[in-house]
């Protein structure tokens, strides 16, 4: 069960280990949608794209992520890729000019395909790709519970139209504390089952199919029983959704995330007044 | 003066079926009471009734210092461990564990650290206050838990099966903490419902159930003198009293022994 490693917390002391998990939520939404941004031509996308990545390449270096463990993500997206390329090149006729032609016609198939279609897939690939990289930076430089600390205080302001946030950050945080435990159930289970003659490994698609029913009802009806306990237990110690309560674990805002917070904001007004502004770099 | 009144409590999940039949007995200032019983005895519906994890009552009733037992003063002063560690393990490592029940009680921040120290050093978890539950072995796992309850300062504890998930070492343990415990708050009481008779044999008060209704309710040498009925009710005799038993059959006058230090005595004559 190891192997669901990808995208965990990794326990390094780094610069960004070490930021509040507020500064990074927020920095990497304001990343994202400069990612999403289109920007005055095509060769100032391809320069903003690039700029950016080398600039995340970095992040990446500082929190001890290796291109490695990036392409192992990246390969889960390549099929959607793929399928998207071969739509965008029936569908996508955009007259975006490159190489001083906008299209090429396929001799023999009077099939005619047009630059666009090979830049707006590569586009949506660099950003999926960037988007993947922030987020494997973020999930392996923050524990589980400290993002959902900063994702109850960005989501504060819904308290004020009586959105329970607190109850959603509290199911988030109980459901990060049981993975490891259903993992361990999963694997109890499968083994129970495979000592009883289930295969999980080899047999047709309508037997395979058997064989994870075999594993999921028991962990489903073990997850119930789980679930009254802890609610008994939480209630026993004096857990009221409606009460107030006071906080054990305090996010406190440093030095090195008013630096790294500012430099995101000036980078995020610069490119979107360029954008509003339409400045084209070549 | 007795604390805790349990006073004729009746009580059924499913009508027609009653899990407790009159239920009474008494639990004092600083008393170790163990209730012991099979599977489906009504144990652990005792507990669940005391710490008021059940609806109502369908008879009888449940009395704290001679008064109605209301809400606030169970989670005030009542404490209860569950059998499964890993189920009543809620925050993320031993320090958030103990922290959340604070947390409940709206104990100001800066106070949280010094308590979290001080009780995890009683059950002796304080190497461990930044592991995850799932580094803990289950004893130590239900140590975390009992760190949790005392933490915010019951007058009972419950212990609901609390060592039945665990090999022999952590029961040990987990036993040998509770006689610690009452050693060091003389006015503590403690619940254990139990299954294991030899920690019922070290208690000062045994309450003995079978189908619903309480048999005994006794010390646990009164209540272990009736050799047969506690067997035929499907419980163990407590390793002194077998041992007893098998010397007097061997025509040893040892009847009047009551622990096994005076058995040794008793023999050595």
């Amino acid at each position: 069960m190891a192997n669901i490693s990808i995208g965990r917390y990794t326990p390094y002391d780094t610069f960004l280990h070490r930021l509040d998990p507020r500064t990074k939520l927020v920095s990497m939404i304001l990343i994202m949608v400069m990612i999403f941004f289109s920007y005055g031509s095509t060769w100032t996308n391809l320069i903003v794209y690039g700029v950016l990545m080398v600039l995340i390449y970095i992040l990446m270096k500082v929190a001890h992520i290796t291109l490695k463990q990036l392409f192992r993500q990246l390969k889960l997206i390549w099929v959607m890729m793929l399928f998207l390329f071969v739509i965008n090149l029936f569908t996508v006729k955009e007259p975006l000019e490159l190489f001083g032609s906008v299209s090429f016609t396929i001799p023999g198939l009077n099939w005619t395909i047009y630059y666009s279609a090979f830049i707006n897939t590569f586009y949506i690939f660099v950003r999926l790709a960037l988007m993947l990289s922030l987020t494997l930076i973020l999930t392996s430089s923050t524990k589980p519970m400290d993002l959902t600390y900063a994702l109850e205080w960005l989501l504060h302001p819904l308290k004020w139209i009586k959105v329970p946030i607190h109850v959603f950050a509290m199911t988030i945080s109980l459901a990060l504390r049981f993975i490891p435990t259903l993992l361990d159930e999963t694997e109890r289970i499968m083994k129970a089952q495979a000592s009883r003659g289930v295969d999980f490994q080899d047999g047709k698609f309508k037997e395979k199919i058997r064989a994870i029913i075999s594993l999921i009802i028991p962990l489903i009806a073990s997850s119930l029983g789980r679930s009254i306990d802890l609610a008994n237990a939480m209630i026993a110690r004096g857990y009221d959704p409606d009460k107030k309560r006071t906080r054990y674990r305090l996010l406190k805002f440093h030095k090195g995330d008013l630096f790294s917070f500012i430099t995101v904001i000036i980078v995020f007004g610069l490119l979107l007044t360029g954008m509003i502004l339409g400045v084209k770099i070549i | 003066m007795a604390r805790l009144t349990l006073k004729n409590v009746s009580f059924s999940y499913v009508e027609d079926e009653p899990a407790l039949i009159d239920v009474s007995f008494d639990v004092k200032q600083s008393e170790y009471v163990t209730i012991i019983g099979k599977n489906g005895s009504g144990k652990s519906t005792i507990a669940k009734l005391i710490t008021g994890l059940l609806p109502e009552l369908d008879n009888g009733e449940i009395l704290l210092d001679g008064e109605k037992i209301k809400e606030e003063q169970i989670r005030e002063k009542i404490g209860i461990v569950f059998q499964n560690p890993d189920n009543q393990f809620i925050g993320s490592t031993v320090r958030d564990d103990i922290a959340f029940g604070l947390e409940n009680h709206q104990v100001k921040h800066d106070d949280m650290d010094k308590i979290i120290d001080e009780y995890s050093e009683l059950v002796s978890m304080k190497p461990f206050l930044d592991k995850e539950p799932s580094a803990l072995s289950g004893g130590q796992k239900q140590r975390v838990a009992i760190a949790g309850v005392l933490a915010m300062h019951p007058e009972i504890i419950i212990l609901d099966e609390a060592t039945a998930m665990l090999d022999p070492k952590g029961k040990k343990e987990i036993i040998s903490l509770i006689h610690q415990l009452k050693k060091n708050d003389e006015k503590l009481s403690i619940i254990s419902i139990t299954h294991d008779v030899e920690e019922a044999f070290l208690s000062d008060h045994v309450v003995v159930l079978n189908e619903g209704k309480v048999i005994y309710d006794d010390t646990p040498e009164n209540v272990f003198a009736h050799h047969q009925e506690i067997m035929d009710i499907g419980l163990d005799l407590p390793f002194f009293q077998k041992l007893k038993d098998g010397l007097i059959k061997e025509g040893f006058a040892v009847e009047n022994c009551q622990n096994l230090s005076q058995l040794e005595d008793g023999l050595c004559q």
